[in-house]
């Protein structure tokens, strides 16, 4: 996602690291209860009985875990060329 | 006496029913009504003199309102600027609601999941048609990252459809989790103040009791910050759904 002109970073909030790891929790709550409610649907409708669950909630818990990678500015469109930020952005030193 | 969570119990002041289904007129429900009410005679009185240069009131309205459309000029940009009526009206709507909850004795209606629940799936459903409008079917580029290889297609679809999905889930979750937990942390340390004040222990109960005043006022601060988060997270979506990267 390329960054437009003018628009600040989403994940800027005045809040505690504490409050930032909550959110992190969140995100993947998020997804794996969309995923579950998903899945209830699709059996529901389809009659497939546990598959459609079992299915939805491992897409639900991947979801999540795209949801954590955006908010920590981490890319999140795996095969896109721009958004990569490089590891001297994130303050990680890598000679190691 | 000493039930924190006693204050989110919701009981019918108008009981009524409508084809079996209970639509009576509960405490939440009035607060709501006090809450859009108290919005529309402030603003419309606090704008009243029309001075050129504000008086109170009139700088308060005048700056909620500079302060809202400068949030979705600088997260949506210009184009933004015609959702400003619902954007503005969520955000004063959600801050009366958790302000009008820090009143000892009242109701906060944002406490509750299906409130923040109704608010969150309006906001992705109407943004969700804006971009429809705006874009037609290009819009579901939203949910097919850059570059995919082809065979990964059918694999990441459904996953960037279930993140659109769980926006509103964590959009409604933060704001009830946040305005829950910090009342019922303010009734639990108050039960512990009055539990110990007559007994031996009472120095204890002084200290909760100055934690309870830093926590009250640490509310206020939440209050207002998750009103500002739900508005500023409802720009960024709609951001998405206007500008197409």
């Amino acid at each position: 996602m390329p960054k437009k002109p003018g628009t600040v970073n989403p994940n800027f909030s005045p809040q505690s690291s504490l409050g930032f790891a909550y959110r992190v929790g969140l995100e993947f709550l998020s997804g794996i209860l969309v995923g579950l409610l998903l899945g209830y649907v699709v059996d529901h409708i389809f009659g497939t009985q546990p598959w459609g669950l079992v299915a939805m909630v491992i897409l639900g818990a991947a979801a999540g875990i795209l949801n954590i990678f955006r908010m920590l500015g981490l890319g999140g469109f795996p095969f896109s060329k721009v958004d990569v930020p490089k590891s001297e952005e994130l303050g990680e030193k890598k000679d190691g | 006496m000493v039930d924190p969570l006693h204050q989110f119990m919701i009981h019918p002041l108008i009981p009524l029913k409508i084809g079996g289904w209970d639509v009576s007129f509960t405490n939440s429900s009035l607060f709501m009504v006090l809450s859009t009410l108290l919005i529309i005679t402030f603003l419309r009185f606090s704008v009243n003199p029309r001075a050129l240069v504000p008086g109170r009131l009139q700088l308060i309205s005048e700056s909620l309102y500079e302060f809202t459309s400068s949030l979705i000029r600088d997260n949506v940009g210009k184009a933004g600027l015609a959702y400003f009526p619902y954007i503005f009206s969520l955000f004063l709507f959600i801050l009366t609601g958790n302000l009008l909850g820090m009143i000892p004795g009242s109701f906060t209606f944002t406490s509750h999941i299906i409130v923040t629940f109704t608010l969150g799936v309006l906001v992705i459903v109407s943004v969700t048609i804006i971009g429809f409008v705006r874009h037609g079917f290009h819009f579901l580029r939203l949910f097919y990252p850059q570059n995919t290889p082809l065979f990964l297609v059918p694999l990441l679809v459904p996953i960037e459809v279930i993140s659109y999905l769980t926006r509103m889930v964590s959009l409604s979750v933060r704001l009830f989790a946040n305005m829950m937990a910090g009342h019922a942390m303010i009734k639990i340390f108050a039960g512990v103040v009055v539990t110990l004040m007559g007994t031996p222990l009472f120095p204890v109960a002084l200290v909760t009791l100055a934690v309870n005043v830093s926590i009250t006022g640490f509310e206020f601060l939440v209050a207002l910050l998750q009103a500002y988060v739900f508005t500023i997270l409802t720009c960024i979506y709609l951001n998405d759904a206007i500008n197409l990267h």
